[in-house]
């Protein structure tokens, strides 16, 4: 209906072709440079040298290889499946305890549980090799003591497929419960008080009632969700060469860190058409479902709706509790040694200069900022052009925000490499003296603009429609409905993808890598640089501020949400 | 009409990017790139102090990050940009391709420095006269060696007994070291396609394979320091000398042995044709292979040249040793680099194309 109403608004067409010029810049450069890649040949050539010619060799090297049928692309469906599954249902759980369940003192609650999200990567890495490595993890060695085991390695084992799926499951849960807790929220209660009053018991109304209602929002978090695993590089590249297991992501990343020297970008263009077209499929389904009638919207939620039974809070709590000296405490407290004392667990060595090194190092202060400004940056533009997307053609049938709507997907499938290197290949041949600043950066980042269409299209369609029609009869313009009533209700949605591309910000790794100059260097290749320069205790630093920007964003991000919470309860 | 215009409206940035992008596919400005004229080093400073700056590339922060305070003390004047790239090859070629004028000069393992050789982006250089020995200019005159990297066993010395320290890399393949090594797959890739080009090629795929099936090793590019440290795994095999040399500086209590065959290669300099600072980045590079400079490195990062024309005393005791030594050279790299594709199949896990 919605659509129909606002077709011929001049306000909207106008927002349409400003969306797409911007999509253009900060996707459509990507996009086209990798089609145009995967058809540039021979390996030994970059795509855009003039020797290079017009080839399917990188088609038939990457797809006709048996080996990516029989073992790659079987790894990576279980690998998938494995780890949302399980980020998905602690996420979810999680979600429906503080958005629908009566806890108390969820506010500092929700930020432990987000906190995982703001650690990097190897220092998650490493705390799980110090827990579950299979000769010397701390757990390992326990359990070989309790047991009486005579052999020097086991029972655990993170360099496994279990091990993988386990480390990247528990990793993305918060990224889960970040992206599932609006659309719990979003569940009208008064639904589950009428089945409550009907006789419904907790079970029958959450499966009967609860669960259809938010099956549109949480879908279209789950298929992102699985989208990403499906070209994650992380656990899979830390873990899975030892354990012998490559998934797409690694399979990717090989040819971009292959020993001969030249990356295969070609190669790597043309493996990503795979991931291209499994997001493509993904959105068509998911649109199915996110665009089926749903009458969910998001005015009348409350919290409290569900009660736990007391032993049922306690098991939460405490599984809460566990998960987070887990994933937080133990990483945190594996960096704070290192940066103390220059090495993991010894402690043997001269003790390294950590922070001292840092603060007088005009590297970190620099790189600190820039850090902060392209976080911010791209996490800013990310979700302005994602949620305006999402806004224009979840109301208009036109061709154009259709294709936008479905270009926007495509960012899902694009590995960062092919993105650093497109960009890099743009803005050198641009003369707009941006090469090599922390803005090129900024605009880099940003075109992971799936997650955030996808999340407000998915908030869009819970919106009661006649909240819009009313407006319209009162001749609001499209501009001030989306202003004025859409967007309050659908902030939930808009605060975790920005703070989803907020955090992806601090923690980005190939990008700034890629695109490096002294001008716009990140506290991420700090880390790298120092840790490749022996300053261990300085790297262990360096990472722990990351942590800390990322846990202010994570802070900063609950508190407006508990502000918009209490403001819509107030009204 | 108004739907022309809207086309209109989205196709001019498209143009105008893709003008733009047409217009710059031109190749690099290049300067002169002749040799200089100038007979001796202080008129090649006085050049490169009014051209105040150069640039130097290099894959990893820390093989340069010492250069700009120690070459300040020695040519003042002369301000040292540090830019770093996963990829430097692929970052001059874009670089070039797009005539962007950024790096002067790069520093690089010679054996994967052809691609830039092949494609004309490089000046050959007349380095004795700037002061760089005969025996240390390589890749045909284009670069100006600094260094060696030798592939090195590190090793736990309170948790390995002497009579396990393995004295040559045909003993990994022993089931006493299964379980107990990590190595970085690029690097074992290299160094076995390394032993390849000097042996026989069958016979060092085969071990590749052996080790890679066998052995299970703890693969990482990124966490070797750690694994050791945590004692996970007692052996880090095929890394560089110097790092793990670092690691025992550090008060870790590690072991550095240099396995039979020892392996070498030559690190150094080269100048980009398009260099927007030749002069500066020549001196640089003059200096980085002198004497000075190579104190100057070794101060900083415990690398040393092992080369049989190093005075070192760590080289003279190799060469004593009797070891059978593969120094890297020309030849042997276009072998090393045509067996590579092979061995990182193998280290990746992606089995036999």
């Amino acid at each position: 209906m919605q659509r129909k109403l606002f077709e011929r608004d001049r306000g909207r067409n106008r927002v349409v072709w400003i969306f797409a010029v911007a999509t253009l810049f900060i996707l459509g450069l990507p996009l086209v440079f990798v089609l145009l890649a995967s058809f540039r040949g021979p390996p030994a050539l970059l795509p855009i040298e003039q020797s290079a010619s017009w080839t399917l060799e990188n088609y038939r090297y990457f797809y006709f290889d048996e080996h990516l049928y029989k073992v790659i692309l079987p790894n990576t469906v279980v690998f998938a499946l494995g780890s949302v599954a399980i980020s998905c249902s602690i996420g979810l759980l999680l979600a429906w305890h503080f958005e629908r369940g009566s806890s108390y003192r969820t506010t500092w609650m929700r930020v432990l549980v987000l906190a995982p999200l703001a650690l990097p990567t190897p220092a998650l890495a490493v705390a799980w090799i110090q827990l579950f490595g299979p000769n010397a993890g701390w757990i390992n060695q326990l359990t070989r003591i309790l047991i009486g085991s005579e052999v020097e390695t086991g029972p655990f084992n993170i360099f496994s497929m279990e091990g993988i799926i386990w480390s990247q499951g528990l990793a993305g849960v918060p990224v889960a419960y970040l992206l599932l807790s609006p659309a719990v929220r979003a569940i009208r209660s008064d639904y589950e008080d009428a089945s409550y009053t009907a006789g419904g018991g907790r079970w029958t109304t959450l499966r009967r009632v609860s669960m259809p209602l938010a099956l549109p929002s949480i879908a279209g978090p789950i298929l992102i969700l699985f989208l990403i695993a499906l070209e994650q590089v992380d656990f899979p590249y830390i873990f899975g060469p030892t354990a012998g297991i490559n998934v797409l992501g690694t399979r990717i990343m090989w040819e971009v860190t292959a020993p001969s020297g030249l990356p295969n970008i070609g190669a790597t263009s043309a493996a990503s058409m795979c991931i291209l077209l499994l997001a493509t499929l993904g959105l068509i389904i998911h649109d199915r479902v996110v665009m089926r009638d749903t009458t969910a919207i998001s005015t009348a939620s409350r919290r409290g709706a569900i009660r736990a039974s007391k032993w049922v809070g306690i098991a939460i709590h405490t599984g809460i509790f566990v998960y987070v000296i887990t994933a937080f405490v133990i990483p945190v407290a594996t960096l704070l040694v290192q940066s103390a004392t220059g090495f993991a667990v010894l402690g043997s060595g001269p003790a390294g200069p950590g922070f001292g090194s840092l603060t007088g190092d005009d590297r970190f202060w620099r790189a600190s900022l820039n850090t902060i400004l392209v976080a911010c940056g791209s996490a800013i533009l990310g979700t302005v052009v994602g949620g305006g997307i999402a806004a224009c053609s979840a109301s208009g049938s036109d061709r154009l925000s259709a294709l936008l709507n479905k270009i926007s997907m495509s960012s899902i499938a694009l590995p960062s490499v092919v993105v650093a290197f497109g960009v890099s290949v743009a803005f050198m041949s641009i003369p707009i003296g941006m090469y090599g600043s922390v803005w090129m950066l900024a605009i880099a980042y940003s075109y992971r603009i799936s997650l955030s269409t996808r999340l407000a299209r998915g908030a869009i369609s819970q919106v009661e429609q006649g909240l819009i029609e009313a407006a319209a009869t009162s001749g609001a313009t499209w501009l001030g409905i989306q202003s004025r009533i859409v967007l309050p209700l659908i902030m939930p949605s808009i605060l975790a993808s920005s703070a989803f591309l907020f955090v992806a910000g601090v923690k980005e790794f190939i990008i700034p890598l890629m695109l490096y100059s002294p001008d716009n260097a990140v506290l991420s290749v700090l880390v790298l640089q120092l840790q490749q320069s022996g300053n261990t205790a300085g790297a262990a630093a360096a990472g722990l501020v990351m942590t800390a920007i990322t846990l202010v964003g994570v802070v900063m991000l609950v508190m407006a949400d508990e502000y918009l919470l209490a403001k819509g309860r107030a009204r | 009409m108004n739907q022309i215009r809207k086309i209109a409206i989205f196709a001019v940035p498209v143009l105008v990017v893709a003008v733009l992008f047409l217009v710059s596919r031109h190749d690099a400005p290049v300067s002169d790139g002749s040799t200089i004229t100038a007979g001796d080093i202080a008129s090649l400073y006085e050049s490169a102090k009014r051209e105040g700056v150069v640039n130097i590339l290099a894959t990893n922060a820390e093989d340069i990050n010492w250069i700009p305070t120690a070459f300040a003390e020695t040519y003042p004047g002369v301000k040292v940009g540090i830019y770093t790239d996963l990829n430097v090859v692929a970052r001059a070629i874009t670089e070039a391709r797009a005539g962007v004028r950024n790096v002067d000069l790069l520093w690089n393992s010679e054996g994967l420095i052809g691609p830039l050789i092949e494609r004309n982006l490089l000046t050959r250089e007349d380095w004795p006269k700037v002061g760089v020995r005969p025996e240390d200019v390589g890749a045909d005159g284009h670069m100006a060696i600094t260094s060696s990297v030798a592939y090195a066993i590190a090793y736990r010395s309170d948790r390995v007994s002497e009579g396990d320290v393995p004295q040559s890399w045909n003993e990994l393949t022993h089931m006493k070291y299964r379980g107990k090594m990590a190595a970085s797959p690029i690097l074992f890739a290299r160094l076995s396609a390394g032993l390849g080009a000097f042996e026989t090629k069958e016979k060092w795929v085969t071990y590749a394979r052996k080790i890679h099936a066998d052995s299970s090793v703890l693969w990482s590019n990124d966490l070797l320091e750690q694994v050791i440290v945590s004692g996970e795994r007692p052996y880090v095999v095929a890394t560089a000398d110097y790092l793990a040399e670092r690691w025992k500086a550090r008060g870790l209590p590690v072991e550095v042995v240099l396995p039979e065959p020892v392996f070498i290669t030559n690190f150094g300099s080269v100048v980009m044709k398009a260099a927007p600072h030749p002069n500066a980045a020549r001196l640089l590079a003059a200096w980085m292979a002198s004497q000075e400079g190579r104190l100057a490195r070794e101060k900083a990062l415990l690398a040393v040249d092992l080369r049989p024309s190093s005075a070192h005393q760590k080289a003279r005791q190799l060469r004593e040793s009797g070891k059978t030594l593969y120094l890297d050279n020309k030849e042997a790299a276009e072998r090393r680099n045509a067996l590579i594709p092979e061995m990182d199949r193998i280290f990746s896990g992606l089995g036999a194309n």
